[in-house]
């Protein structure tokens, strides 16, 4: 019995880093990239220039790989692995959790998808904001681009709200049912409240004229 | 080379002469019907009786002696009953320190009950759920001893034959794998059968589909005594069921439930009326010949059938929930109403073989290295067991026989591990050839239903109430049953995990310990604890007072009568009128 | 009246061995007040005759105690993992009447033997990977057991009554065969033994033991496992509360606290 080895197993480790990376920094990022973004309901310029503002931060492209860019990547990667491994019970189980552990699976194979396009679209293939802002405007004037961006902000913010709410699970910090029942419900409050936000912003950027 | 044992049967007493054969060092195959957590124990319900006096009542372990060969109308032998009772508080507190989940008083000690046939708190539970407790702790320790290697399940596996040498000495067995159906050799220097009581013969009892008796009735084949078969346990409360009649523990009386029924329209509280010393809580024997009789005999069934009401309905509902919560739940999932609220329909069912596999005070049988313990044994009940004493002797037999197997195996001079292959080989290939006849059996009866047949003839006429020509007639009828055997359809055609072979063989085993039970009842013209002639309605200690032996040959058992040692008290009268 | 013209329908999925390819069929059996699917597997065994007539071998099934305490008889009876035994057929006829089949499958997540009968060894063999037990120093007397708060005892007793049926892993989306994870009640087991005045003893070996390849990090929260409970053990309580265990021993494990 003594003799028996330490060994630290490595799946637990990482499924915990993944859940934190989750909320710190990718949660964080999310809702910080609504809030500035939040800027476009004001107007064009008032977006230009708080985008402006923090792309001429110092070191942006550091803090960007290191807290956003590695974070996104690790959880994704691993994240795909854990989508891989579950089984989706669609019917079987008409249960408001289990019917919330499948979107929280399916959100976040839209949210890769989207974010993958999003980096491409907004970091890569367009130079300056100008740039950027007229060619979102461009994509959300049409009803398709429109649905296709909402659908995949939506997913993001729902894969974030839930993810919230099983974080204080995996965290240890909700126990029991009624608890728990009362952190999912502020959890998608706080989901609607932010979708309803980036409903807004989209159609103020939709709105811009180009 | 290193000494090995077989248990077969994975509930209490198994489990427990494992734990103790692993603990002298000897490893042992496991082997059992079922994955062992499912073993029958699980359904014991109200608890397990040791004299621990924590209620300030002045209980004792001579007043739980006492009290247990009474119960058992003075056909115990009494020095293995006072071990028992003896060794009661030191189980309970070693099932306690290894987890077992009893309920407990606001000291944090163990909590009492009151039961049957008793008037001092003696019965340590757990919720009602205490056989599967006790069962789940066993468990969980002798899963540790398969976890370092010393203990090796065969779960899905049945016992077929003991391996008898040409000394007439057991050295292994045979058994059948139920999916593969691999007949296999098992060889070991001892083997303890812990197979539980044979309820199935009866068709409907509150038994689960394993007790079947098929293990205990081979090595009653193979020349072990059989005892006492005639002293069958019916329990007073169980719930009428169309595939079994399941059990309403006596803990529901013990904690205040009372039995009523219609009379003259006014609820009638029988029991209480007839026996007002122990009122609800008088034996089982005596409390189910009471229901039959308001039933059968007086037509005073609820609603003109054969049942009658158990009542917790006047007591508070959290304290039921704590106290009896696993049996409120079995009756509502089963029956549907709460019997919190309105009483439940109850009606006598057959529950606890007293009798069983003859031993000696060290469980071994009449063949040398073979051993029994538990319920298939017969030596600690008499002619009735008293409510929570079954859970008690299927440990304390465990702890009895395992230590006795392993003290055998240190005097055997060749291990069987040293023995040649060929009286191994004989006994495995005589088994195929058996297993092939029975797949081969192409008559026209399907076997599940001459079963249904067996149990109403036996619930018929062996039952609560016994005749000596109902008795006559139904060995005829078993006699008849036995050819008809041989004429079943053989209806799976799958040579994987086929049920129905097994089953035949089962029954052909059941069959013969029917016979068994039959004419060992018809050969005691007394009534005496469970078995009640009417015809003979007293007792009778001048020619009965005596163990009941029977032995096969193959016309049919022969039987000799056994003294039954009495002692340390002196037999009196059996009565539960009077108040005490 | 009598009820001789009343039939179920019941449509099980049969296998012959393990190897061989599922397949469907029906039974037509007369209907009787107070049955439920075990005794009407029993029907059909004492007459293996199918819907349309033909002579069939009869449907093996698991069954023992018939009270839902052995859990033996675990199935999936139209749609939901439960026990056969207090599948009552008024209560599913009541709900969906006379005419629908019912359905009957082996459980899916584990090795089918033949028609309804699973393997379910992993389970138990998980129950020894996270030490599923009390260490007592022998089963010898050695007088008095530890006390034990009634409040403590009675939360632990609602564990205790877990049959390893396999409800709960059945119906988890995160137990099947890409995965290694234990599976619901092992977590509650550990929970248990945890809250045990002696048991307390080896917690953080249990912990450790939860915390291996398979444990607790793979649960996924769709909270199944409670819903199909047939015992209504607070699974997901377990594997929260377990959660903040692990979590600190981690930290302490790390940081060599």
């Amino acid at each position: 019995m003594a003799k028996e080895k330490e060994h630290l197993h490595s799946d637990f480790y990482i499924r915990r880093f993944h859940s934190i990376l989750g909320i710190i920094p990718i949660g964080i990022f999310l809702c910080l990239h609504l809030t500035l973004n939040s800027a476009a309901i004001i107007g064009p310029e008032a977006w230009a220039s708080v985008i402006n503002g923090m792309r001429s931060m110092p070191f942006i492209i550091l803090a960007e790989i290191t807290l956003i860019a590695l974070p996104i990547l690790f959880h994704a990667i691993y994240g795909t692995y854990v989508v891989y491994v579950s089984d989706m019970h669609f019917l079987q189980y008409q249960y408001l959790n289990n019917w919330m552990y499948i979107l929280q699976r399916v959100t976040a194979i839209i949210t890769l998808i989207f974010v993958i396009y999003h980096v491409i679209f907004v970091r890569i293939i367009t130079e300056t904001t100008m740039d950027v802002m007229a060619a979102m405007a461009n994509v959300l004037q049409t009803p398709l681009g429109f649905v296709l961006e909402l659908i995949g902000v939506w997913s993001a913010i729902y894969h974030f709200s839930n993810g919230l709410f099983t974080f204080l699970i995996t965290w240890g910090v909700l126990h029991g049912e009624r608890i728990q029942k009362l952190f999912s419900f502020l959890t998608m409050m706080l989901c609607a409240a932010l979708c309803l936000l980036s409903l807004i912003i989209l159609i103020r950027i939709a709105m811009m004229p180009i | 080379m290193n000494p090995k044992a077989v248990v077969v049967g994975g509930g209490l007493a198994g489990l427990m002469s494992t734990i103790k054969l692993v603990e002298r060092g000897i490893a042992v195959d496991l082997i059992s019907l079922v994955p062992v957590k499912r073993s029958h124990s699980v359904c014991a319900q109200g608890g397990i009786n040791a004299a621990l006096n924590t209620k300030g009542e002045g209980d004792s372990v001579d007043q739980h002696f006492y009290d247990t060969i009474y119960g058992g109308d003075f056909l115990a032998s009494q020095p293995p009953v006072r071990g028992m009772v003896d060794a009661a508080p030191e189980l309970i507190y070693t099932f306690d320190r290894m987890g077992a989940n009893f309920t407990r008083t606001e000291e944090g000690l163990l909590d009492l009950r009151l039961f049957g046939g008793v008037k001092k708190r003696r019965t340590v539970f757990a919720g009602a759920t205490t056989g599967q407790q006790l069962e789940y702790t066993l468990d969980e320790q002798v899963r540790r001893h398969e976890d370092s290697g010393k203990v090796t399940k065969y779960e899905g596996w049945e016992f077929l034959k003991a391996v008898i040498d040409g000394e007439g000495v057991c050295r292994g067995c045979i058994a059948q794998n139920l999916a593969t159906m691999e007949i296999r050799v098992f060889r070991a220097d001892v083997v303890i059968i812990a197979t539980g009581g044979a309820g199935v013969i009866y068709g409907k009892s509150t038994n689960s589909s394993i007790n079947t008796g098929s293990a205990a009735s081979i090595v009653y084949q193979q020349g072990a005594a059989y005892a006492n078969a005639e002293f069958i346990q019916i329990h007073p409360t169980a719930m009428l069921g169309d595939d079994k009649t399941r059990l309403m523990s006596e803990s529901a009386r013990g904690e205040g439930g009372r039995v009523w029924t219609y009379k003259d329209g006014k609820p009638w509280y029988f029991l209480e009326e007839m026996y007002p010393g122990y009122g609800n809580l008088v034996p089982r024997d005596i409390a189910s010949r009471a229901i039959h009789k308001v039933c059968v005999e007086m037509g005073l069934g609820i609603d003109g059938k054969n049942q009658v009401y158990l009542d917790l309905s006047h007591l508070d509902k959290d304290f039921l929930e704590r106290r009896l919560g696993g049996i409120i739940e079995i009756y509502e999932k089963f029956h549907g109403d709460d019997p919190k609220k309105v009483p439940m329909k109850i009606y006598p069912g057959i529950h606890y073989f007293m009798g069983g596999v003859h031993v000696n005070w060290h469980h071994m049988t009449s063949i040398p290295g073979l051993f029994a313990a538990g319920e298939c044994d017969y030596m600690y009940h008499g002619a009735n067991r008293l409510g929570a004493n079954s859970l008690l002797s299927a440990a304390y037999s465990g702890t009895v026989c395992g230590p006795a197997a392993a003290d055998y195996i240190a005097g055997l001079g060749k291990l069987a591990a040293e023995e040649d292959g060929s009286l191994y080989e004989t006994y495995r290939q005589k088994e195929v050839a058996y297993d092939d006849y029975v797949r081969k059996l192409n008559g026209d009866e399907n076997p599940f239903v001459l079963h249904q047949e067996m149990g109403e003839l036996m619930t018929r006429n062996v039952g609560i109430v016994r005749y000596n020509k109902d008795l006559t007639a139904a060995d005829g009828e078993l006699q008849r049953f036995m050819e008809r055997w041989h004429r079943l359809a053989m209806v799976d055609s799958n040579v994987y995990s086929n049920q129905t072979v097994m089953f035949v063989k089962q029954l052909k085993n059941m069959m013969e310990l029917a016979r068994v039970i039959t004419i060992s009842a018809l050969n005691r013209d007394e009534s005496r604890g469970a078995h009640y002639k009417p015809e003979f309605p007293e007792r009778n200690d001048k020619d009965y007072l005596k163990t009941t032996k029977a032995f096969y040959t193959a016309d049919g058992p022969r039987f000799e009568w056994e003294e039954v040692n009495t002692s340390l008290l002196e037999p009196v009268k059996r009565t539960y009128g009077g108040s005490k | 009246m009598r009820n001789e013209e009343k039939y179920i329908t019941f449509k099980i999925k049969r296998r012959d061995k393990p190897e061989s390819t599922p397949y469907w069929e029906e039974f037509r059996i007369p209907y009787k007040p107070n049955m439920n699917v075990v005794s009407s597997l029993m029907e059909i065994r004492k007459n293996p005759v199918n819907a349309s007539g033909h002579k069939v071998n009869p449907v093996v099934f698991e069954c023992n105690c018939y009270e839902e305490v052995c859990g033996a008889c675990t199935m999936i009876i139209n749609g939901t993992p439960r026990q056969a035994c207090s599948a009552l057929i008024d209560e599913i006829i009541g709900k969906h009447g006379m005419e629908r089949p019912i359905t009957l499958q082996p459980l899916t997540k584990f090795p089918v033997i033949r028609d309804l009968m699973v393997d379910r060894q992993i389970m138990f063999d998980y129950l020894k990977k996270v030490k599923a037990w009390i260490p007592v120093d022998g089963s010898f007397g050695l007088g008095r057991g530890p006390r034990y708060d009634e409040r403590k005892r009675s939360a632990a007793y609602q564990i205790s009554r877990c049959m390893t049926c396999g409800c709960c892993a059945e119906a988890c989306p995160s137990f099947n065969e890409r995965s290694d994870f234990m599976g619901p009640h092992v977590f509650s087991q550990v929970k248990m033994f945890n809250m045990h005045p002696l048991g307390l003893m080896q917690k953080e070996d249990r912990l450790k033991a939860i915390m291996s390849h398979g444990g607790i990090q793979d649960c996924g929260n769709a909270q199944n496992c409670v819903r199909v409970c047939p015992k209504s053990i607070p699974l997901t309580r377990s594997i929260a509360e377990l959660n903040l265990d692990v979590n600190l021993l981690a930290i302490k494990r790390i940081f060599k606290w």
